[in-house]
């Protein structure tokens, strides 16, 4: 009965969805088989004990269950708060700078996405996406000329602006969250080559969560429009970054990204607004405009 | 409780369930299970089975720690009274059962170096002692009942233990007895009051604040707990004589499902107030207020809270309010402006923030009104101000003149003076005269 029920189920997924009818099965029957079985051993079990032992017993078995199914629902409702306040709190926070308004939520979801099509497990998904989340938190204790300077810093400026990852660890190290995604807002602006900061690690050294974080903070910025230039176009964005991948990026991240946004899609930001932008920026992404905050490095900018 | 230095009425508790221990340990002695072998293996087993439950540790949402080993417990008195074999089985054994496990249980805990339970389970076995008594008078009364008239059996449960071809038969004749459903109810009524009452003393004791609130929490925090384990309790005592042994994981499962589920909600609480925690920590970090002043200001407030007799929900909320009550703030594009930026806008925009989250109304609205004068010139006291929106403007003032680095320099002393001053107009006076008695506890004032 599940077999098939799983079965119709996926079949109306997959074609609703146009995917592969296997692998929305695997998710589908992955995702409820664990559910079911429970279900049917509790079925069979109050079955036995009904004729063994008569109502009361069925009563009995029921009775703490119930009790914890309201423990697991406000548990379950409370998470759904939590997640909310924790988005809404952030981006009100990064909410000073208009132009990177739902960046953070953005870079969340695409690495909780990239995390997944990578082959972590479910844990560690729900970890990179609170990770990802406050990446940038510490930004905050950065000085706020330094942040929304329009033209190129200077060294010393610079220099403060790289210690937001060490900041933002000072904030979320307070809070009970995997070792891992903690390293991953410290080691989030490292880069492959070792050039990156604040501990320039190299390679396989860097968490992973931080180079997954890495790939997909770049990834938003480039298909998101700035103050300085109009957002790239997902195959330019895509370019851009494999001409980066190995020096500053992680291939595996970056295969994993790629079938993440061709399996789930993913728009640029603001590109549909490109009609109703000032007239100076839809004609004017010059380079004397396309200021970058940092070494000239296109795509080390805009992960900034 | 491991580190925390015993009360008095720890020792009174502790002393207590010794001594009763001694008395039914001797009466048990005395007894005809000792000298009985084969009803031996029984008693091990549930020992053995409240020392394992012992283990199991539910969370609870306030952190307090409930070890589970009085459910069997529970069900060996059940028992008791089920099986007539065993009908002599009384409370000092019941009572023998339940410290012989926690005593193999402390041992493991021990030789694991996780903390003791001791007080935790002597207020258990007190609870037990009361739950098995009045659980044995009812059971009697209705057996008594039962047998003179039947119409006794509506107010008990078939437990059909003895099934024959013409469908249960029980109560009478075949010489089981059933639950009686009066009595559980009177049971799980006494050990709540019991557990409730005694818990909420030595919460007391340790932080003199006013009682009934905490009774209330205690009660919403573990009532529904206790009904479970009451349940499991009952389960096992029907389930032991057909099943035997099997019994044990059908009930440890329900068990084990109720542990998760409050262990979860236990951990995404602590995980939600981290976050609030440390996301209040973001303005400090701009330079848009001083170092440490939200969590100043939510520890103050959370004892003015209790001090008030708020209960632990509004307490809550009050805290993520003190957290986030400067939220407001990093809207202001520089930190230097900071001085000159309204602050009723501010609290406007930091409620904003709140508010759009969607989850707490209560909070955001604490946040908005943090500066409302408790009562303006001439008209009565506001009354749409909320407590928690009185004892933030409270706490925040007062912290802002005794932070570390004030620049005016004032002793706590002096402090208070200036608050004292502003009473009735700036301050609801109750809040005012709250935060002197948190300060005398602390040795401050």
């Amino acid at each position: 009965m599940f077999l098939a029920n799983s079965s119709l189920v996926s079949l109306a997924i997959s074609i609703s969805e146009r995917r592969r009818l296997i692998e929305t099965w695997q998710r589908v029957f992955g995702s409820l088989a664990g559910n079911f079985i429970a279900f049917a051993l509790l079925g069979l079990l109050l079955g036995l004990l009904k004729v063994l032992l008569g109502w009361s017993s069925v009563f009995f078995v029921l009775m703490p269950l119930l009790v914890a199914r309201q423990a697991f629902q406000a548990a379950a409702t409370m998470q759904g708060a939590y997640d909310e306040t924790v988005k809404g709190l952030v981006a009100a926070i990064e909410a000073k700078d208009p132009y990177t308004r739902g960046h953070a939520q953005r870079v969340s979801q695409l690495s909780e996405m990239t995390a997944r099509a990578y082959g972590l497990s479910e844990e560690r998904c729900r970890a990179i996406r609170y990770s990802a989340l406050m990446h940038d938190i510490g930004k905050l204790g950065v000085w706020n000329t330094v942040l929304k300077k329009p033209g190129k810093l200077t060294p010393e400026e610079y220099e403060h602006m790289k210690d937001h990852p060490v900041l933002g660890v000072e904030i979320v190290s307070e809070i009970d969250l995997l070792q891992e995604a903690i390293d991953g807002v410290r080691h989030h602006h490292e880069r492959m080559d070792g050039h990156g900061y604040p501990d320039g690690l190299k390679g396989e050294d860097i968490p992973l969560f931080a180079r997954l974080i890495m790939v997909c903070d770049a990834f938003d910025s480039m298909t998101s429009t700035r103050v300085y230039r109009v957002a790239k176009t997902i195959e330019e964005a895509f370019d851009e970054l494999r001409r980066c991948a190995g020096t500053q990026f992680d291939e595996a991240c970056l295969h994993a990204l790629d079938r993440a946004v061709a399996r789930e899609g993913w728009e640029p930001i603001g590109r549909e607004e490109l009609d109703e932008l000032p007239v100076e920026l839809k004609v004017e992404p010059t380079p004397a405009t396309e200021m970058e905050k940092g070494p000239s490095d296109g795509s080390q900018a805009a992960s900034i | 409780m491991g580190r925390k230095p015993l009360l008095s009425s720890d020792y009174l508790i502790g002393g207590g369930a010794l001594a009763a221990l001694a008395v039914a340990l001797v009466l048990f002695a005395t007894s005809d299970i000792a000298h009985h072998g084969h009803e031996l293996h029984v008693f091990g087993a549930f020992a053995l089975l409240v020392a394992a439950s012992e283990m199991f540790e539910v969370t609870l949402p306030n952190d307090r720690q409930f070890s589970l080993g009085i459910a069997p417990a529970l069900g060996f008195a059940l028992y008791g009274s089920i099986v007539p074999v065993y009908m002599h089985k009384s409370i000092p054994e019941v009572l023998s059962v339940f410290a012989v496990g926690v005593g193999l249980a402390t041992l493991m805990r021990v030789s694991m170096k996780k903390p003791l339970q001791l007080i935790d389970a002597a207020i258990h076995f007190v609870a037990l002692a009361g739950g098995a008594a009045v659980y044995q008078a009812f059971a009697s009364l209705a057996a008594t009942m039962g047998a003179n008239n039947h119409g006794g059996r509506a107010f008990i449960f078939n437990t059909c233990l003895h099934k024959t071809a013409h469908g249960c038969t029980s109560t009478t004749g075949d010489g089981f007895t059933d639950l009686s459903i009066f009595g559980l109810l009177a049971m799980l009524l006494v050990v709540v009051i019991i557990e409730t009452t005694l818990n909420a003393y030595r919460q007391v004791e340790r932080n003199p604040v006013p009682v009934l609130p905490i009774f209330k929490d205690q009660i919403r925090s573990t009532g529904a707990l206790h009904l479970s384990i009451l349940s499991v309790g009952s389960l096992l005592a029907i389930a032991y004589p057909p099943l035997g042994p099997w019994a044990f994981p059908l009930f440890l499962a329900p068990l084990a499902a109720t542990q998760f589920a409050f262990r979860q909600f236990a951990s995404i609480r602590k995980t939600y107030l981290q976050t609030i925690g440390a996301l209040s920590r973001v303005p400090e970090m701009a330079g848009y207020t001083q170092p440490g002043h939200s969590k100043r200001v939510a520890h103050l407030a959370v004892e003015i809270a209790q001090e008030l007799g708020v209960n632990q929900a509004e307490i809550d909320e009050i805290e993520y309010a003190a957290l986030l009550h400067d939220i407001g703030r990093v809207s202001i594009p520089d930190p230097q402006d900071a001085a000159d930026a309204s602050k009723l806008e501010l609290a406007l925009t930091g409620a904003g923030i709140v508010r759009e989250t969607g989850h707490f109304p209560r909070v955001a609205e604490m946040i908005e009104h943090q500066y409302e004068p408790y009562r303006r010139r001439g008209e009565d006291a506001n009354p749409g101000l909320s407590m928690g929106a009185k004892i933030i403007k409270v706490c925040s003032a007062f912290d802002d003149l005794t932070r570390p680095g004030a620049t005016l320099g004032l002793s706590t002393w002096d402090v208070l003076e200036r608050l004292h001053l502003g009473m009735a107009y700036e301050f609801d006076p109750a809040v005012i005269q709250a935060l002197t008695r948190v300060l005398e506890k602390r040795g401050e004032a």
